[in-house]
């Protein structure tokens, strides 16, 4: 018997990759655009900025020309956003910009640890979801708020594994179980995942998919980190459909206990 | 010549000039940016139509990389 991958389902599209990538942080636009290809994702993410109205241009000025918009689902963020307001704002830039009503709402006011604030994720969810957005939320690990976020009609939730860009992994598990246990919402595990293992152990719990950025745009080699995180994700993924193997407290042996040498008869 | 604020800051502009002239100077492309005018998102079409007034207010920015 082989199992057959499930596709991931947001909203109204299916999609066979699991990895969502981060456009941040690449030394290049083309270092990005390999290393998306490598990735297999089909969801992606950028940001917006004020343009440069100085007449000298910024080099990531046109970062949609590094991505196939026939090939890949975009998903503008509103990072920057302080509060509902402005992410609503944003929102609207982000959609006239890239065509897309995906969105991935992200409202953090605190600098050093860019946690999200759940009052104004879910205000501002709210409203784009009156709006005709298709909302993913950026949140914290809380299980109450992901609850609230699914029942005002977002289309996943995407709870933090450890602050973004801080590649220690899943230290939210706990919560993350929860949210993955109650969730009826795709859940997107985002932010603090810097290693392949990482994401494989959020596959393996259940989650839905995850989204990468930092740890593959700061590697070495982009492309080969990029290749490694989709093997995982591809890994965990399908070890949670097979069903682990239970833990245990005490040993079980694999070879058999009969016939040792020197048993009495 | 009216005076407009374009990201925070201020810029005099030609009294008739359109939001298309504007990014003209200062060096885009109205398919490269988006623009917020007095709060609302323009349709790229609405940029050489719209002529600036006293006083307007204006976001203009553009896709970047991101997480």
């Amino acid at each position: 018997m082989t199992t057959k991958p499930q596709t991931l389902r947001i909203a109204d599209r299916e999609f066979r990759s699991r990895l969502i990538m981060g456009t941040g942080k690449f030394a290049s636009g083309e270092l990005m655009a390999a290393a998306l290809e490598a990735s297999g994702a089909e969801l992606v993410t950028v940001a917006l900025r004020r343009a440069d109205l100085s007449g000298r241009g910024d080099k990531f000025a046109n970062i949609l020309e590094y991505i196939d918009a026939k090939k890949y689902v975009l998903l503008p963020n509103t990072s920057g956003a302080r509060n509902a307001e402005e992410a609503v704002r944003l929102a609207r830039l982000g959609r006239a910009a890239t065509g897309s009503s995906w969105l991935k709402l992200e409202i953090h006011p605190d600098p050093q640890y860019l946690l999200p604030d759940p009052v104004e994720t879910l205000r501002a969810a709210e409203m784009l979801v009156k709006e005709g957005f298709t909302v993913l939320p950026y949140i914290h690990a809380d299980p109450v708020l992901a609850k609230r976020l699914e029942d005002v009609g977002c289309a996943t939730v995407m709870p933090l594994g450890s602050p973004i860009g801080s590649a220690r992994g899943l230290e939210t598990r706990a919560s993350l179980e929860i949210i993955i246990e109650q969730a009826r919402v795709p859940v997107v595990v985002d932010a603090g995942i810097g290693a392949p293992s990482h994401a494989a152990e959020a596959m393996e719990m259940g989650a839905d998919a995850v989204l990468v950025n930092t740890a593959i745009a700061v590697a070495a080699d982009p492309v080969g980190m990029a290749r490694a995180f989709r093997a995982a994700v591809e890994a965990g993924r399908l070890a949670y459909e097979i069903g682990l193997a239970p833990q245990r407290r005490y040993a079980s042996a694999t070879s058999p206990l009969t016939g040792f040498l020197d048993d009495a008869e | 010549m009216v005076t407009v604020t374009a990201n925070g800051k201020k810029f005099s502009v030609d009294e008739s000039a359109t939001i298309a002239q504007l990014l003209g100077e200062l060096g885009w492309k109205p398919t490269q940016v988006v623009v917020e005018y007095n709060g609302r998102v323009l349709l790229r079409d609405e940029f050489h139509h719209t002529k600036l007034q006293e006083g307007d207010r204006l976001e203009i920015v553009v896709p970047v990389a991101g997480g």
